[in-house]
């Protein structure tokens, strides 16, 4: 008989991972359900393992691992760090849904992005400023 | 923060806001791009998503009510307009036989403003006004004719009382 540290921490990884994943499942319904659209529900959904996963790589160099809590910070950031993305395709969906050529749909496209780029960045700004005392 | 509470939470800050910034940096970069590739004309005549149409459709009047709302409005500006114009032909009748020309106009929408729109229109020299002298709680939450008129009349305005 051993003690076995491994399975401590899979089961730790497991039980937050699987609130990530049902977060995830939560946010994709509600997605659905009030966009109306499954290719822009789709995309957003993308979005979401691609964030957590590009936030991963940002907190390797700052010597944060995956444990415990940074998997519930992540659960937390899942419901939040849509919003960015759902804005910016919400905006776009809005201006190329009356037609016109690609080049057309494009220009639009391109218009609507420069519309909310700057408000989503004060969005995000906000958050991440709220949650700065707390990681200082 | 330091101590055991904050060897717990700056992890999970930091997660939060590395996730937002990633989110942030997706949003602007690959979203945008991805979505003008993917996202298809609909051609859809409401631009609402399905639950906001749904529920403005549970917030519409129904239509017998709307018609007999619109029917009551008709009907009420006929008697004010009426009315109106019954009392502008006495007025008249008095400037006309003391000499004057005189030019009716009635117009239906709010009271200061058309007042001040037909000063300017007409090019008047000056406005004469009657006061009612409307006092306490009514007076604050209606105010007075006149008294919007002498602050915002660009001509001399006589108030009569």
């Amino acid at each position: 008989m051993f003690y076995d540290q491994s399975q401590l921490v899979d089961g730790a990884l497991g039980g937050v991972g699987r609130a990530v994943a049902l977060g995830g499942v939560f946010v994709v319904v509600v997605i659905l359900v009030l966009l109306g659209n499954w290719r822009a529900a789709l995309l957003v959904t993308c979005t979401i393992p691609v964030s957590i996963a590009l936030a991963g790589l940002l907190l390797k160099p700052l010597g944060v691992g995956l444990n415990t809590l940074t998997m519930g910070g992540l659960a937390i950031a899942v419901g939040l760090l849509v919003d960015a993305a759902i804005i910016m395709v919400e905006n776009i969906l809005h201006r190329v849904q009356h037609g016109g050529d690609v080049q057309d749909r494009r220009n639009r496209a391109r218009a609507a992005a420069l519309e909310v780029a700057t408000p989503i960045a004060f969005a995000t700004a906000i958050v991440i400023v709220v949650f700065l005392p707390l990681s200082a | 923060m330091s101590g055991i509470e904050g060897r717990m939470y700056q992890p999970l800050a930091g997660a939060v806001m590395a996730a937002m910034f990633a989110s942030l940096i997706l949003a602007v970069t690959v979203v945008p791009v991805v979505a003008s590739g993917v996202l298809r004309p609909t051609h859809r005549e409401h631009e609402d998503v399905p639950v906001l149409r749904l529920l403005k459709r549970q917030a519409m009047v129904p239509a017998e009510t709307q018609s007999t709302v619109v029917a009551e409005v008709a009907r009420v500006n006929r008697t004010r307009q009426a009315a109106a114009t019954k009392e502008l032909s006495r007025a008249a009748k008095v400037l006309l036989a003391a000499g004057w020309q005189v030019d009716e106009v009635i117009t239906a929408g709010a009271p200061l403003q058309d007042l001040l729109a037909t000063v300017q229109q007409l090019r008047a020299d000056l406005l004469v006004v009657g006061a009612r002298g409307t006092t306490g709680l009514r007076h604050l939450l209606v105010g007075s004719v006149a008294e919007g008129a002498l602050n915002r009349s660009p001509v001399p305005v006589l108030v009569v009382r």
